[in-house]
């Protein structure tokens, strides 16, 4: 009986000892490390190198390009190791394998291509794999996504010059991608600073994007997306987001798109989906509104905009509540004179009413429609006379017997004091 | 004086001509906007412009939108007089629509998601580096699918 026991613990002991061993093995064979040093190919080491295998780069410029990661790899660039590929080749690395991750590298000048969408650094459908703390300066296209899943793009920093804008590619672009991360990158000087397009469940935050030609953040056909807690400021025309249901976007920052064409964001076809805690300053319009249905807009603030909204005669059961507008040229201009969009308990700078009864809201409604601003939107001409005193008596008047403006655009509710 | 009142009316022909506005005007890169999803046009490879019976121009950052505008959005009384794209190949030029072919492939991330370019009736697509499925229609077709797709949105 003892004995057998004894023969029993032995055997288990043998196993651990076994299994032991295999694991030390295979971890042995996890641990190699490839160090480039200057003057050597970052490509060779790449190719030489087995899954799980670790590729350390040297301070050094390397003038490569057209690097294809097939195995699963660990790249980490030490400070200062530069990869210059002067313009020349197609992307610079190209990853197609999955689970590989590419870290403190910096790239340079990317090939710009007007038949191919050149990037710094592109991964071709693959999964788990990270790029972080990469900076990339001058890529055509910077990290570029496309039929990818579970990958994290996170604290890069992605510059272009920018001088023109067809020699110039998206920041960081995704294609066909799904349940993407990008957090904490600073993106400018590109066509689009980050770009969605056929992308579900994708969460962008602590983002910087800034003086890109077109947009900061472009989303096209991407449902089931959010941003949180990004700026996007100077760029061609703040954030459009397109052809898409269900995106959330919060605590962001849309400042100073200034131009005829800009807006902070620009909303066309899209349902069900929230605004909350945003801010808008200083754009030319804060948010234009096209064809859009269902949304939410809440506790944002619209400060010194040109317009704060344009809403246009497509949409409907839209909901602004509990937003603060202040200091804004228009508070609001459509093109229809008839809305079933709601707004209610929001405050406005510009409402004279009283509140007798002392519960926080006016006691007269606030119509958030001028007859300026119906004017301006037939006639753009007449925006010359912004600020005159002719218009304030006309304003007045409208005010006092409302005919040219929409009866139904009205706040009922307007907040006396500035919500928090 | 009688060569000042020539040149003179030179320019004024010259004006004239130019406001007739029957030939396609040149996209600006950045600037313009598309008249019916409201991007700015940053891609030369794609774009398209209408021109209606009164000479008013609207410029589009891809050809289905110009399919889309005249469908939905042009405003009464107008009529669709022409319509033009950029010929894929050679981006400086516009081509008629109905002069156009239109080649679907993955491989064109064109700006509205359909994946298409508008090229010349080719004898070579060799330059285009195809790989993949493709699609070619006309313009006829092009409408026919750029519609249904609008009407199932």
């Amino acid at each position: 009986m003892i004995k057998s026991s004894l023969n029993r613990i032995e055997a288990v002991i043998k196993i651990l000892i076994i299994l032991i061993l295999i694991f030390y093995s295979y971890v042995d064979v996890r641990c190699n490390v490839i160090t480039v040093i200057e003057h050597n190919s970052v490509n060779m080491a790449v190719q030489q190198a087995q899954n799980g295998d670790t590729v350390l780069i040297r301070k050094g410029t390397y003038l490569e390009t057209s690097i294809k990661i097939k195995s699963e790899l660990t790249i980490i660039g030490e400070k200062g190791s530069v990869i210059n590929a002067e313009g020349r080749g197609e992307n610079v690395i190209e990853i197609t394998s999955d689970n590989v991750t590419i870290t403190g590298l910096e790239i340079q000048n990317v090939a710009v291509s007007y038949v191919s969408d050149n990037a710094a650094v592109k991964l071709i459908k693959v999964k788990n794999c990270k790029v972080s703390n990469c900076r990339i300066y001058n890529g055509f296209f910077g990290i570029y996504l496309a039929k990818s899943y579970n990958c994290k793009i996170e604290n890069n920093d992605i510059i272009s010059s920018g001088k023109k804008e067809s020699s110039n590619g998206n920041g960081i672009h995704l294609w066909q991608c799904s349940n993407i991360e990008v957090a904490n990158n600073k993106v400018s000087g590109h066509r689009d600073g980050i770009y969605f397009e056929f992308v579900k469940h994708g969460i962008i935050f602590n983002n910087l994007s800034e003086r890109n030609v077109r947009y900061g953040l472009h989303f096209m056909f991407s449902d089931s997306c959010k941003y949180e807690n990004n700026t996007f400021r100077h760029n061609g025309a703040g954030v459009a987001v397109m052809y898409t249901k269900c995106v959330e976007m919060t605590g962001n920052r849309f400042l100073n798109n200034w131009g005829t064409a800009s807006y902070g964001l620009l909303l066309k076809d899209i349902k069900d989906s929230f605004i909350k805690n945003n801010i808008f300053k200083t754009n030319t319009v804060g948010i234009h509104c096209e064809g859009s249905n269902k949304i939410l807009i809440e506790n944002n603030e619209f400060i010194d905009n040109g317009w704060a909204l344009r809403i246009m005669a497509n949409c409907s059961e839209n909901n602004f509540k509990s937003n603060n507008f202040i200091g804004n040229s228009f508070d609001l201009s459509t093109n229809s004179t008839r809305s079933d969009n709601t707004f209610s308990g929001n405050y406005w700078s510009r409402y004279k009413g009283y509140d007798l009864n002392h519960d926080g809201f006016g006691d007269i409604p606030f119509r958030p429609v001028t007859l300026f601003s119906v004017l301006v939107q037939k006639y753009e001409p007449t925006v010359i006379l912004l600020h005159s005193l002719f218009l304030d008596l006309l304003n007045f008047a409208e005010n006092l017997f409302p005919s040219l403006i929409p009866p139904t655009l009205v706040d009922n509710h307007p907040s006396m004091e500035k919500i928090s | 004086m009688k060569s000042v009142i020539s040149i003179f009316s030179v320019f004024i022909a010259l004006i004239i001509i130019s406001g007739c506005g029957k030939s396609p005007v040149p996209l600006e890169i950045g600037k313009d906007e598309c008249n019916y999803c409201k991007m700015t046009i940053v891609d030369p490879k794609w774009g398209a412009e209408i021109i209606t019976d009164k000479g008013k121009i609207y410029k589009f950052d891809v050809v289905e939108c110009a399919i889309a505008y005249a469908e939905t959005e042009l405003k009464e009384g107008e009529k669709v007089k022409s319509v033009w794209t950029v010929n894929y190949l050679n981006p400086k030029e516009f081509l008629s629509v109905e002069n156009a072919l239109y080649l679907f492939n993955e491989q064109f991330h064109s700006p509205m998601g359909m994946d298409a370019v508008s090229v010349p009736v080719l004898k070579d697509t060799s330059k285009l580096k195809l790989s993949g499925e493709s699609e070619i229609l006309n313009w006829d077709n092009l409408k026919k699918k750029t519609i249904n797709k609008l009407k199932e949105d």
